[in-house]
């Protein structure tokens, strides 16, 4: 049976099939009226085993079209989304504001119960009560119904009782069910959200699964796929997964090149996506979405406003600034003929990277005069030449990316000197070995088959789910016993979820110091002398200092993984590289002669030095004065320093 | 002259160190105003003491913590791998609670740079539980530490660890924050140091030009400013002592380039603990300019520098020791706040704002070990185009509430109500935000004390624009309500409530 990989995005719907050993790409224009009938259009005859990341989640989400979604909370506590942490988002502001508040206050209800931190029950909920109320949501046309008790993580039956009721009449997410943890506003908003979510999620999986040849199944945020069951109890969990594909694609791209310590740089158009892989992807639980706290288990990526569309312009003490307003693709960067905005691309296009012989992306043909004009502008308010100016901006924007990388490196406790910087999306190999060598990053892999790079990592994707369970004891020989029969459970109970096959278990246990507030994680062992010794090692590189204090286990984490039969990538016959023509370029204050290759015309072993400027479809590479880069057997180009 | 690219590419530099500081402090202390709250600030400064990058943290601490820098660097000789400590506030603290580290960072054999980080701690000894009492003299407020050091050449000093930790209600508590405080200092000082190897002076250099370019910027908007002088008047409710009304007095006026903000007529120093410290006083002035003149600016002591601030000796708002001062921070920086954002009020009428809630509600509780302390939002005031947020922190805090659901577990108290006070936004053509109820009850018996505002004078509304509805505290004993001041330290038994309405904020402009 062929295996597909499938990504929709707001333009095009990417595919990657593996059958009989090769493997075969394909791109159709999305249909955003209902995506789910390119997906099925672009599979085609045959029975397949079909991975999928879909926006629709996403989408509605962002564009507010999801579900009439009643909140049902414990008496006292009606204003639970409107009050939050009681903190703005701009510190400094006449107009102080708040994170959206997802159910308007119109739609939020009580009902009379209250369960206690320890789980004992003080006053109990009636069932009149809850029947009751689902005659009055049943009048105001609700919908979806999101029930968040308090200290429901250590008693859920109240929700239990409520989502009895509620279930006959709509669609119900318990918080318990979503989110078991402590903290009532986070968990409030992973619920809510979720809720608000089944119905549109149920929708567009009843259509793909009513008319797909074969088994389905859905990427998370947390990198992997899920079965479609999962996904329409659990939306939520797909709320993250778009910008996850590249990571997901860079880590199985990264097995191929036999790297295992990577640093991901996505550079798109408005903004650019950092992630730090270590073995296996990194996974967050504190991630957020337009200041909501999102404690849901995704990929890791810090993102900055800065891509190859974002503006450069001055501000009123002088200082050149880049961002975090965009031209995005429409009206685009002042090259593109449609807009005055002088961008990243516009700088680059001064500095000779982008040259109008070699269309940008899909057939589009710059305008460089454009460029000049736009940069010029700039120029003259800081009082600068022109070229000065375009390098300018171009570092004003490293040292924004720059702090993405730091945040997921170095304050995590990592040395990018380590890593491998892996660059894709428009603007990623523009700049990346110039980025590479400001963190000290000692080698840049620019990867194959970028035009459909996240469908790829589908393809390539495991069926990953994560589990957690509440622990909260005290470190010792007995209670590391009791967590190790935990897990068992916890693996057992897994098993359900997946389709057949052996599946994997990571076992990782979030520790601290008792009183302490965050945990850290620690790869479970059967021993509390080494889980000691994990956790004091890594609170000193994380936090520079130790305690001498007792430890707790806080919660039982496990990532289940069901591998999935890898394909091999394509390779490439060797070749050596001719350039197409040279032509200048200004690098470092200085005019110099730089060489033009064509991707396609590159093959395994084909040697750059630079500097040289490589173009694809996919997009451009860049390799620097004082660099060298090698295409390797699957395309991929490597880029590092010149040993002298 | 700087250069405009280098210059964005150091402020982003310097900003992640200050976060990377207040990231460490979130994970790994102890105290739940720290860990959940976040009340907490962390900071790099010239070696003139001036701040050149602040986290976004609690803005109370901005303009405070220069002093804090000066004092250490008079009083306590800062060698490599020195820290000092201190939270006196009359030599470079703000009141007690808050405890400031200062470290030098050193190269070449000379300090280049130091950095500072300041966390509100949940108890520091005196007469009641969370150190934020009503008192009459600092002394009864908790232990005074004037500038010490508490590091040395990289060894923490276990005796006066010890000495403070004794001093409080939850001792380890204090140490393991303590030391969760001086970690973050030497990741600073860690990440800095790495900076001036790779890029020597220009580092130093670039700080001086921020803090330059900020003031530059303040000054071009100040000359821009209308002539005439603007002035404002409101009141505190009391001091808890029985008195009557306390003014704040202010006018505004500019001279040249410089800006120069006067508190001539403010009431003489008061019995009870609201008296503020001029470096209180500098932060709230300093957060009222940047609001008003410089939202986008970087915040940084270069906003000071063309602000001249006159605080008459021996008033409320520059107090004699041993005035008592707890109350100060955290109430009367944000009547400050109020009378000084009303003088740009009138002087810029199209950037007007209506008073915020005006008070940070601050409930502190505990027994003989424990203490806990915490704040309660209220109503945001409106402008001419918007309505005032509702149940947030306005102004000069932003510390976020402790879930339920961790305080329940960590101390003997339930919350039976946390909602927002409905109707308690001042009306008018741009609504004022609403108040927020907080109902507590206590499963033990306990101290408490409360330390509120805005029990009596509403937070103004403008042009027209009703005032919000005043707080109110009410103890609820057996049934029988109470009404209680504003600022009070009683006892409560197993079973008792406290019912705390925050007050909404002002309207602006006449009802339709």
């Amino acid at each position: 049976m062929k295996r597909a990989g499938v990504d929709t995005g707001g333009t095009f719907t990417d595919f990657v099939f593996f059958e009989e050993g090769t493997l075969r790409t394909a791109k159709l224009l999305s249909t955003p009226e209902n995506p789910a009938l390119a997906v099925l259009k672009g599979l085609g005859e045959g029975a397949y085993f079909l991975i999928h990341g879909t926006t629709v989640a996403t989408n509605a989400f962002l564009e507010e079209k999801t579900a009439r979604t009643a909140l049902i909370t414990t008496e006292g506590f009606k204003n639970l989304l409107q009050i939050g942490r009681q903190t703005r988002v701009n510190l400094f502001s006449r107009v102080p504001l708040k994170p959206p508040e997802i159910i308007p206050e119109e739609l939020c209800f009580v009902l009379r119960e209250r369960v206690l931190y320890d789980g004992k029950v003080d006053i109990p909920l009636s069932r009149e009560d809850v029947e009751r109320l689902a005659r009055t949501l049943e009048e105001r046309g609700v919908e979806a119904v999101a029930v968040v008790f308090l200290h429901s993580y250590a008693n859920p039956s109240h929700e239990r009782l409520a989502g009895d009721v509620f279930s006959r009449k709509f669609k119900v997410s318990l918080s318990h069910q979503v989110l078991n943890e402590h903290r009532e506003y986070e968990r409030a908003v992973a619920t809510a959200l979720n809720a608000s979510l089944l119905p549109v999620m149920e929708d567009y999986l009843d259509l793909l699964e009513k008319n797909a040849r074969g088994e389905v199944y859905i990427m998370n945020s947390s990198g992997g796929f899920m079965t479609t069951e999962i996904t329409r109890r659990m939306p939520v969990l797909t709320l993250l997964s778009g910008p996850a594909g590249g990571v997901i694609a860079s880590h199985a791209v990264g097995k191929f090149l036999s790297l295992d310590r990577i640093i991901t740089l996505d550079m798109g158009g408005t903004s650019t996506d950092v992630s730090l892989i270590k073995g296996g992807i990194s996974i967050t639980r504190s991630s957020s979405l337009f200041h909501l706290p999102l404690r849901i288990p995704m990929v890791d990526i810090q993102t900055v406003g800065t891509g190859g569309g974002s503006i450069a312009w001055v501000d009123d003490g002088g200082a050149l600034r880049v961002g975090p307003e965009s031209a995005g693709a429409d009206p685009g960067p002042a090259c593109y003929g449609r807009s005055e905005l002088p961008t990243l691309t516009d700088a680059l296009v001064v500095l000779g990277r982008i040259r109008e012989e070699f269309p940008l992306g899909e057939g589009l043909r710059i305008k460089p005069e454009r460029s000049f004009e736009a940069v010029g502008r700039i120029a003259k308010k800081i009082s600068s030449d022109l070229y000065r100016t375009a390098e300018g901006i171009l570092e004003v924007s490293l040292s924004n990316t720059e702090r993405a990388v730091k945040l997921v490196s170095l304050e995590r406790g990592e040395d990018p000197g380590e890593f491998t910087l892996m660059a894709f999306g428009g603007a990623g190999g523009l700049v990346a070995a110039e980025l590479a060598h400001r963190l000290s990053i000692p080698r840049v892999v620019i990867p194959p088959l970028q035009g459909v790079f996240s469908a790829l990592g589908m393809l390539l994707s495991d069926g990953v789910r994560e589990y957690s369970s509440s622990f909260l004891r005290q470190l010792s020989p007995e209670t590391v016993e009791e967590a190790g029969k935990r897990f068992g459970q916890m693996e057992r109970e897994a098993k359900k979820d997946f389709p057949e096959g052996a599946l994997i278990f990571e076992r990782v246990c979030e520790m601290r110091y008792r009183g302490q507030g965050y945990e850290i994680s620690v790869p479970f062992v059967n021993s509390a002398e080494s889980l000691l010794n994990s956790f004091n090692q890594l609170h000193m590189k994380l936090y520079y200092h130790t305690q001498d204090r007792p430890v707790e286990i806080v919660n039982l984490r496990l990532r289940a993984v069901l591998p999935a039969r890898k394909p091999e990538l394509p390779q490439i016959p060797s070749r050596r590289a001719e350039p197409v023509f040279e032509a200048d370029i200004y690098h470092g204050g200085r005019k110099m002669n730089c060489l033009f290759y064509r991707g396609q015309d590159l093959g395994n072993g084909s040697f750059l030095r630079g500097p040289s400027v490589i173009t694809s479809s996919h997009g451009t590479v860049y390799i620097p004065p004082g660099f060298v880069a090698k295409v390797g057997i699957y395309g991929e180009i490597w880029i590092e320093v010149e040993n002298v | 002259m700087f250069d405009p690219i280098k210059l964005e590419v150091y402020r982003n530099i310097f900003i992640s160190i200050t976060d990377e500081m207040g990231t460490l402090l979130k994970l790994s202390s102890f105290s739940p105003n720290i860990k959940e709250r976040r009340d907490y600030s962390a900071a790099l400064f010239s070696e003139r003491a001036e701040i050149f990058a602040l986290g976004a943290h609690i803005p109370v601490h901005l303009g405070a913590m220069p002093s804090s820098v000066e004092a250490a660097l008079k009083e306590v000789e800062l060698g490599e791998g020195d820290t000092a400590l201190l939270n006196h506030p009359f030599y470079g603290g703000t009141h007690l609670p808050d405890i400031t580290l200062i470290s030098p960072v050193f190269w070449e054999g000379s300090p280049a740079f130091y950095v500072a980080n300041r966390a509100h701690h949940s108890d520091v000894g005196g007469m009641q539980p969370g150190s934020m009492p009503l008192a009459e003299e600092i002394y009864q407020e908790g232990l005074i530490i004037p500038p010490v050091k508490i590091e040395e050449k990289g060894k923490v000093n276990r005796d006066i660890l010890k000495l403070i930790a004794a001093n409080s209600r939850n001792p380890e508590e204090r140490e393991a924050d303590l030391m969760a405080q001086i970690a973050a200092n030497r990741k600073a000082i860690h990440r800095l140091q790495e900076l001036l190897e790779r890029k020597g002076e220009e580092a130093v250099e670039y700080a001086y030009h921020i803090v330059d370019y900020s003031e530059r910027i303040l000054r071009k908007r100040i000359s821009e400013l209308p002539s005439g002088k603007f002035y404002f008047q409101d009141f505190m409710d009391d001091d808890g002592f029985g008195s009557q009304a306390i003014e704040i007095k202010v006018c505004l006026w500019k001279e040249g380039q410089n800006l120069v903000i006067d508190f001539a007529g403010t009431s003489p120093q008061v019995r009870g603990g609201i008296n503020a410290n001029s470096a209180i006083t500098l932060s709230a002035v300093l957060y009222s300019v940047k609001l008003m003149l410089g939202e986008d600016l970087p915040i940084n002591s270069g906003l000071l520098r063309p602000v001249k601030v006159k605080i008459p000796p021996g008033s409320l708002l520059n107090p004699y020791p041993p005035a008592a001062v707890a109350g100060g921070n955290v109430e009367t920086s944000q009547r400050i706040v109020d009378v000084v954002l009303g003088a740009f009020s009138m002087m810029l009428p199209h950037r007007a704002v209506a008073a915020s809630q005006g008070t940070m509600n601050n409930i502190s509780f505990g027994g003989r070990d424990f203490a806990y302390y915490e704040t309660i939002g209220g109503g945001a005031g409106a402008t001419p185009e918007s309505h005032g947020a509702s149940g947030l922190h306005t102004h000069m805090t932003n510390s976020m509430n402790t879930p339920v659901e961790v305080l329940e577990r960590e101390f003997l108290v339930l919350i039976r109500r946390y909602e927002l006070r409905k109707g308690s936004g001042g009306r008018g053509r741009r609504r004022g935000g609403d108040g927020i109820v907080r109902e507590y009850e206590f499963l033990s018996p306990a101290r408490v004390s409360i330390l509120s505002e805005r029990r009596r004078f509403s937070p103004y509304g403008l042009e027209g624009g009703q005032g919000g509805k005043p707080g109110r505290n009410l103890l609820v004993k057996k049934g029988k309500v109470k009404v209680l001041p504003s600022k009070i330290n009683f006892k409560v038994g197993k079973g008792d409530r406290l019912v705390v309405e925050t007050p909404g904020g002002g309207g602006f402009g006449k009802e339709d």
